[in-house]
């Protein structure tokens, strides 16, 4: 089942598109990693899905039930959001903030589930120390921890790795691992810190200038951004031509300065033989690793060209996987 | 919503908003009370006769006491200001708080209380996983309404407090339903306000243009120079004149005479209505609309 569901989510501020008919799909228990520029409406999406912007045009369905201004309904799955600031009350301690968010949820047992939390995201020691006294990554925590304040079982959580050190990165990681793995938490998280969110989600989502460029699983990314062979011979249409009959399930792609790239389903050794065997002339034959975070700028320009393409008339640029 | 009430008591009762502007409440009917007991003290009384007999200084400051309009109190009069007896509870009410002040800090507690969930991002909080926007910001009007109520019943019994420990008696006695009549319609006034200056901090997202309007407008200070550009067109204009009647500052100033007099049309009345009733229908039709606006227009607006 899917616990996110948009169609043609639409929204524009002062006539600009900020948000342009995007479908975006979260399947329960995913960690969906959503993937843009900054700008590139990431938050809006957010904004939108938890009920804190109103779309222009288009649907939200969460937990298979269209979501409308009137309300979560009693019993409904609940919906937990660090989007943008975390949004502490300056004046008040860690466990007083949580106490005002469990009171105005009407959370039972509500100092109890206050400092299981705040055991949870590690302020457990911070005492009676205001809210403003904090540091970012402190701050940042205590936002996740308000966001967790009655049990949700979706949460959103917009760049929550901003101003966090490295031990701070890695704990969050893992609270966010441990959340959707033993707590059944679907997360949908942006972040900019592409290697960060390379670890810990499921599948991904990349928008560029309001609109979906693509949904894909980690599966997908890895063999896509995965290892690849650069292949360059003295005759590439010749070689190409013989590759793509020989391995159909690799993904083959003529490069600008005349090479080939290999990724998906094959066989470095293979390949060689192949050539070796047709008589091709190898000039060059390398293992290459690409980085993820060039894989997703691509995509993410790529989509942008897209979109462009679709203003201008042209067909557009989004497909989903 | 009763949620989100306990959830805002929880963050008053711990926040430094509501004790600062009790304590400065305080501060004001405490220090009111003195300077009416100050006035009647012998030496008081001694200033105002040396300065009756004497001519007025050539230069320097002097003390005169005058009537509401204006007209000088010759020694006789000013003796029976040193007697220590007010018209009457409601009438040292009106006259010591009621007017302006409360108006003002109640007003600045609503633009603050209206505009911080907003600020903090703390609504976010709260309204993230679709919570009811109505029942928020019908919420935070109960809230705001029930502040104007408590801020009103300290004045009131601090005012009473501070006037009985200076020995002061009332020259009048308020029948109960005249003093609950008039503790109604303060409130309302109060309510009033306090629910436009939230409306005004909701509709512009920002805590300045809320205290901004209240410094303005419940002081009685942007009515004042309208009562005093209409006093000047309303020979003229007698339409004008009897629009200014109501303004909400003339009702409020009709109200200030206490509740002796409240169900009493008077010479002065505007359409042949008692204070009270004009009260009601002018601060009753400002808190209705404000309440219809915040939870039409100002609920549709992004967080």
């Amino acid at each position: 089942m899917n616990v996110v569901e948009t169609r043609g989510l639409t929204k524009s501020y002062r006539g600009k598109r900020a948000v342009d008919r995007l479908d975006l799909h979260v399947a329960q228990g995913d960690i969906y990693g959503f993937v843009g520029k900054n700008g590139a409406g990431k938050s809006t999406v957010m904004k939108m899905v938890c009920g804190l912007a109103t779309p222009d045009e288009g649907e939200i369905e969460l937990f298979g039930s269209r979501a409308d201004e009137c309300g979560r309904p009693e019993g409904a799955p609940r919906v937990g959001a660090l989007i943008e600031a975390p949004g502490l009350v300056p004046n008040l301690s860690a466990y007083e903030n949580l106490m005002a968010k469990a009171l105005a949820m009407g959370v039972a047992d509500a100092p109890a589930r206050c400092r299981e939390t705040l055991a949870l995201v590690g302020l457990d020691g911070v005492g009676k120390k205001k809210a403003k006294g904090f540091s970012l990554g402190m701050k940042q925590r205590l936002g996740l921890a308000l966001a967790l304040v009655g049990s949700p079982d979706l949460l959103l959580l917009d760049e929550p790795l901003n101003g966090l050190d490295p031990e701070g990165t890695r704990a969050m990681r893992n609270l966010i691992v441990r959340l959707n793995q033993t707590l059944g938490v679907t997360v949908v998280i942006s972040s900019h810190v592409l290697d960060q969110l390379d670890r810990v989600a499921t599948r991904f989502g990349v928008i560029a200038e309001g609109r979906m460029v693509r949904e894909m699983t980690s599966e997908q990314v890895q063999a896509e951004c995965g290892d690849s062979l650069r292949v360059r011979t003295v005759d590439p249409a010749r070689s190409l031509a013989l590759m793509e009959e020989a391995f159909p399930q690799a993904t083959l792609r003529a490069l600008p300065d005349g090479s080939l790239s290999v990724t998906g389903d094959y066989d470095a050794a293979a390949v060689s033989r192949l050539l070796h065997d047709a008589d091709q002339t190898v000039l060059e034959l390398n293992p290459v690793r690409r980085d993820i975070e060039d894989y997703f700028v691509e995509l993410m320009e790529g989509g942008a060209r897209g979109a462009a393409g679709v203003v201008s008339g042209e067909e557009g640029g989004a497909r989903h996987v | 919503m009763f949620n989100l009430l306990r959830s805002d008591v929880y963050r008053l009762v711990r926040g430094k908003m509501l004790w600062v502007g009790l304590s400065f409440l305080a501060l004001v009917v405490v220090g009111a009370a003195g300077l009416v007991w100050f006035a009647t003290t012998p030496e008081f009384a001694q200033m105002v006769s040396e300065q009756a007999q004497q001519k007025p200084p050539q230069s320097g400051m002097s003390v005169t006491i005058t009537t509401p309009n204006n007209a000088g109190l010759d020694a006789e009069e000013v003796q029976v200001l040193n007697e220590k007896t007010l018209g009457s509870r409601t009438y040292s009410y009106g006259n010591t708080f009621m007017v302006g002040f409360l108006g003002l800090i109640v007003a600045v507690l609503a633009a603050l209380l209206a505009s911080s969930d907003f600020d903090t991002g703390f609504a976010k909080n709260v309204l993230a996983g679709r919570g009811n926007r109505r029942a928020y910001f019908a919420e935070k009007l109960v809230l705001i309404a029930a502040l104007c109520g408590a801020f009103l019943l300290a004045g009131m019994l601090l005012s009473d407090a501070a006037y009985a420990v200076l020995g002061f008696s009332y020259e009048r006695t308020e029948t109960v339903a005249e003093y609950w009549s008039w503790a109604g319609l303060s409130w309302l006034v109060l309510t009033s306000y306090a629910f436009l200056a939230a409306l005004i901090a909701w509709a512009t997202r920002s805590k300045v243009a809320g205290v901004v309007f209240a410094a303005l407008v419940p002081t009685g200070f942007l009515e004042s120079m309208l009562l005093s550009a209409a006093a000047v067109l309303a020979p003229a204009m007698p339409l004008v004149g009897d629009a200014m009647q109501w303004l909400p500052l003339s009702v409020q100033q009709r109200l200030a005479a206490g509740g002796t007099g409240l169900f009493e049309a008077g010479a002065s009345a505007a359409a042949g209505l008692s204070p009270a009733v004009q009260g009601l229908i002018v601060f009753g039709a400002i808190t209705v609309a404000c309440a219809a606006l915040a939870l039409t227009v100002c609920r549709r607006r992004d967080v």
